[in-house]
């Protein structure tokens, strides 16, 4: 078997002295192969040095933008997120990956509550407000202050329609184009509306063909509390989730 | 209709057959299907990069494909399973699961359906694993698991095909088939079957490593066994994270109803969302409807030369009638569009509409899935099924099945709101391992606690020399244990129920285009299930009506063994065997009519009663 054939089977990066072992190869021939491309070099692991098939920084720089893509994260949270899944990577690795990134572009830093600064993906702001918004209330909070107070840094100011503050929300909302944003969530994006005024607003945007609407099955047969939260079209039927229409 | 003239013969719209008459996609493994590439493109070419990136070696998040029932999960499915089998420049094996199955057992229940599906034909005319082991022959000596890796190398070399596919699926082999493969004895208590099926399944994806293998997780809201079955939730999750972090060359795409992205979002650690990546299919425009009743319409060409001079493209189907789907608050699902255009074309040929009361649809797919039970229900597998079937029809009655923290020796903790609660432990086990877990249960159980249910189908009948096993059984009756012998008739019916519930909460029960209504058929089971299966879960309830005392359990484990073996005897016989007087053997066969049956007359005989239907 070559030494790219072990490596590609490999689980994860193999030590040195494994590889040598195991392929009873020098280390020249393991030197060609990093050279050739067919292998990278990991970092030390209990003093051993690493190969794999796999770029250790493309691995680290996926990881990296795969961790902020749901929500924003302080540089420690981002190297503690990647380093649970990069075979031992190391903090330094991560941290260059992440600057490079930074610096590329493709990932943002920002500081927008206090000093402390925040790693997001500028194509997902709105990931960036929602962490924004829980460092808010945290402070709040020890302050002895209700974490409900503060309203949504990015809501739109209260006399825009309803009916464009429910579809900015959708789209803030949506873990990704086109996934739908449950009726609970969307609510409590909302908060301020009354249930009779939200449930019309999304029917009829709905009836206006933009959003989809998703039935609950057993809706009926929920706690009052849990049905409260569904979108209640008057009549039979209650929906759990909302989708944007193209 | 005009008919139109093919060569000598006339060919009317009457003798087409109907291009829009398979609305629900059965099996991602049929044949030839009618695909149209631009509906649901963007999700095809999402999970098309993902598996190439895998291959790249780049790990990503589960896939968690949401959609309505009948939007085209399953049709996505078996167009990634087309594609990478048409794919001849590379091998990415593919297995697709519907995850029917309890909890407990959802591992064997993913061994069984990816062994069955590796070694499924055809597959460029041969197998998955065929051509697996072609290419990585020489990784077989480099897998851990050691029982797997024996397997392999028979397969490899031709050797114990039959029995080597029925170890892989994790079927129970007789002990000297496992000594002549060289494996070890199978004593694995539940706990330790459920743990050896993952790591097979582990050592699977680890033998097809670094290459990626594509596991399709359809309608995993079919773990539930009741709506808002927090237990069914958390294995979702579990098995979603354990995948992603123990398999990293598994592509794991999880299909489930849009309607459950609530509960998951409410149920599931922050951890284990973490670990999948959500996409939607999202309901068909106008246009993508045209396109599939053009692409349908064209999948029979004799379609075209019917028609009438200035009739549009579409005919004999009229589109403007499709458009309040399109336009309606959930939009249009392939499935709803397609059995609409399968009534229009109905109609153009004169035939009345198919479906009759919903009562009748109900019945005939009963019918359907009891046929389907009784092909499949064995030995091997009685315990997957009673482990899924119980919870869901317990719950008809009022009781919810527990799993999360409770003693490991039960399978179910059942109780009705305010109600005692009964252990319910599926027994089925080989004697060897049964007589270790009663032990547990003896030392475990506090009658004043909770009622007890010890279930032992048929179909494994515990040998008279298992002496250990039926004495504490005897024990654990005497202090007040129900000892429950499902007979073949009521698995089967157990089954039925189950898989009807089943296609009820996942949508795959449809009358007229729509699902029906999981509590539609709810009703109609509690209404309709076969005697047998009642009978099964009044004793397990312990509603079963007083009679007269009813005979020793392991009288009725004994005779049971003897039957299979034997199959007729005369009492007198049976009696000297089993070491009891002939009345006691005679009430025991007449108190148990499903498993047992008796012949008056000179020399009364006993015999085992087998169902009509069973093919034995």
């Amino acid at each position: 078997m070559s030494i790219a054939e072990y490596l590609a089977a490999a689980m994860a990066p193999a030590p040195v002295r494994k590889l040598l072992k195991d392929l009873r190869v020098t280390a020249d021939a393991v030197d060609e192969a990093v050279r050739s491309g067919q292998a990278f070099v990991w970092p030390k692991q209990r003093g051993a040095v690493r190969y794999w098939r796999v770029d250790p920084e493309a691995l680290v720089r996926r990881e990296a933008l795969d961790a902020v893509a749901a929500r924003a994260l302080t540089k420690p949270e981002l190297v503690k997120a990647v380093g649970t899944r990069s075979y031992g990577a190391g903090s330094r690795t991560i941290q260059a990956a992440v600057a490079a990134l930074v610096r590329e572009g493709a990932l943002g830093v920002a500081k927008p509550v206090g000093a402390t600064a925040l790693v997001y993906d500028p194509r997902r702001p709105q990931a960036l407000v929602d962490r924004s918004i829980d460092m808010v209330r945290e402070r709040l909070r020890k302050l002895g202050i209700d974490a409900a107070a503060p309203a949504p840094i990015h809501t739109p100011a209260p006399e825009t329609p309803l009916a464009e503050r429910v579809l900015e929300a959708v789209g803030r909302l949506q873990p990704a184009p086109l996934v739908p944003v449950t009726a609970q969530a969307l609510r409590a994006a909302l908060a301020g509306v009354s249930k009779t005024e939200f449930d019309a607003c999304v029917i009829t945007l709905a009836d206006q063909r933009k959003l989809y609407l998703t039935t609950h099955d057993h809706g009926w047969a929920l706690p009052e509390a849990e049905r409260e939260t569904l979108v209640w079209d008057g009549g039979a039927k209650l929906y759990v989730a909302v989708t944007l229409r193209d | 209709m005009s008919p139109s003239h093919s060569g000598t013969e006339a060919v009317r719209i009457e003798g087409v057959s109907n291009p829009f008459s398979d609305s629900a996609v059965g099996s991602v493994w049929n044949g030839a299907m009618v695909d149209v590439p631009e509906i649901h493109a963007q999700v095809s070419a999402g999970l098309r990069r993902i598996i190439e990136e895998r291959a790249a070696g780049i790990h990503h998040r589960c896939q968690m494909l949401y959609g309505d029932a009948g939007s085209g999960k399953t049709h996505v499915a078996r167009r990634m399973r087309l594609e990478l089998e048409q794919d001849a420049s590379r091998l990415v094996p593919f297995a697709w699961i519907r995850m029917q199955a309890s909890p407990s057992m959802m591992w064997r229940h993913l061994r069984r359906n990816l062994a069955d599906d590796l070694t499924r034909r055809p597959f460029r005319d041969s197998t998955q694993l065929a051509a697996l082991l072609a290419a990585r022959r020489e990784a077989i000596e480099a897998v851990e698991h050691r029982g797997l890796a024996v397997v392999l190398e028979h397969l490899a070399e031709g050797r114990f095909r039959r029995d080597g596919r029925a170890w892989l699926a994790g079927d129970l082999l007789p002990d000297a088939v496992l000594d002549a493969m060289g494996l070890s004895l199978a004593d694995a208590d539940e706990e330790m079957s459920e743990d050896e099926s993952r790591r097979v399944v582990y050592a699977l994806a680890a033998l097809i490593a670094p290459w990626p293998m594509v596991l399709c997780l359809d309608q995993l809201e079919a773990l539930q066994s009741h709506p808002r079955d927090a237990n069914g939730l958390f294995a979702i999750g579990k098995l979603l994270a354990a995948l992603h972090d123990d398999a990293p060359n598994v592509v794991v795409v999880g299909c489930v109803q849009t309607g459950l992205i609530a509960d998951l979002a409410a149920s599931l650690s922050k951890a284990e969302q973490d670990r999948y990546q959500a996409l939607a299919l999202r309901p068909l425009t106008g246009a993508e409807v045209r396109a599939l009743v053009r692409a349908r319409l064209q999948s029979r060409p004799e379609i075209a030369r019917l028609r009438p001079p200035g009739a549009g493209e579409y005919w004999p189907i009229d589109v403007s009638r499709l458009d309040p789907l399109v336009e309606s608050r959930e939009g249009a699902g392939a499935r709803k569009v397609i059995f609409e255009c399968e009534q229009m074309f109905r109609a153009a040929q004169s035939l009345p509409s198919q479906d009759g009361p919903l009562e009748d649809r109900l019945e005939e797919k009963f019918a359907e899935s009891s046929a389907a039970a009784a092909s499949e229900v064995r030995g091997d597998t009685s315990s997957s099924v009673l482990s899924d079937a119980l919870p869901r029809l317990l719950y008809l009655r009022g009781l919810k099945a527990e799993r999360i923290g409770v003693p490991k020796w039960v399978d179910h903790l059942c109780a009705a709101a305010g109600g005692r609660e009964i252990a319910v432990v599926v027994a089925n086990e080989s004697p060897r391992v049964l007589w270790r877990k009663l032990d547990k249960i003896c030392l475990g159980w506090d009658p004043r606690l909770r009622d007890l249910v010890i279930i032992r189908d048929a179909m494994n009948p515990i040998p008279a020399t298992a002496a250990g096993a039926i004495e504490r059984l005897e024990e654990l009756e005497r202090r007040g244990a129900r000892i429950v012998t499902p007979s073949r008739e009521a698995l089967i019916a157990l089954d039925a129920a189950r898989r009807l519930l089943a296609d009820a909460e996942t949508g795959d029960l449809t009358y007229r285009g729509d699902r029906v209504a999981p509590s539609t058929v709810e009703q109609w089971i509690r209404n309709h299930l076969p005697s047998p299966a009642t009978q099964v879960l009044d004793s397990v309830t312990g509603s079963a009506a007083a009679g007269p005392a009813k005979p020793p359990s392991g009288l009725v484990l004994a005779l049971a063994a003897l039957m299979a073996d034997c199959k007729v005897a005369s009492i007198e016989w049976a009696r000297g065997e089993l070491g009891c007087e002939a009345r006691e053997l005679e009430e025991c066969a007449r108190q148990n009519p499903d498993q047992f049956g008796l012949l008056a007359g000179a020399e009364p005989a006993v015999f085992e009663r087998i169902p009509a239907d069973s093919g034995a």
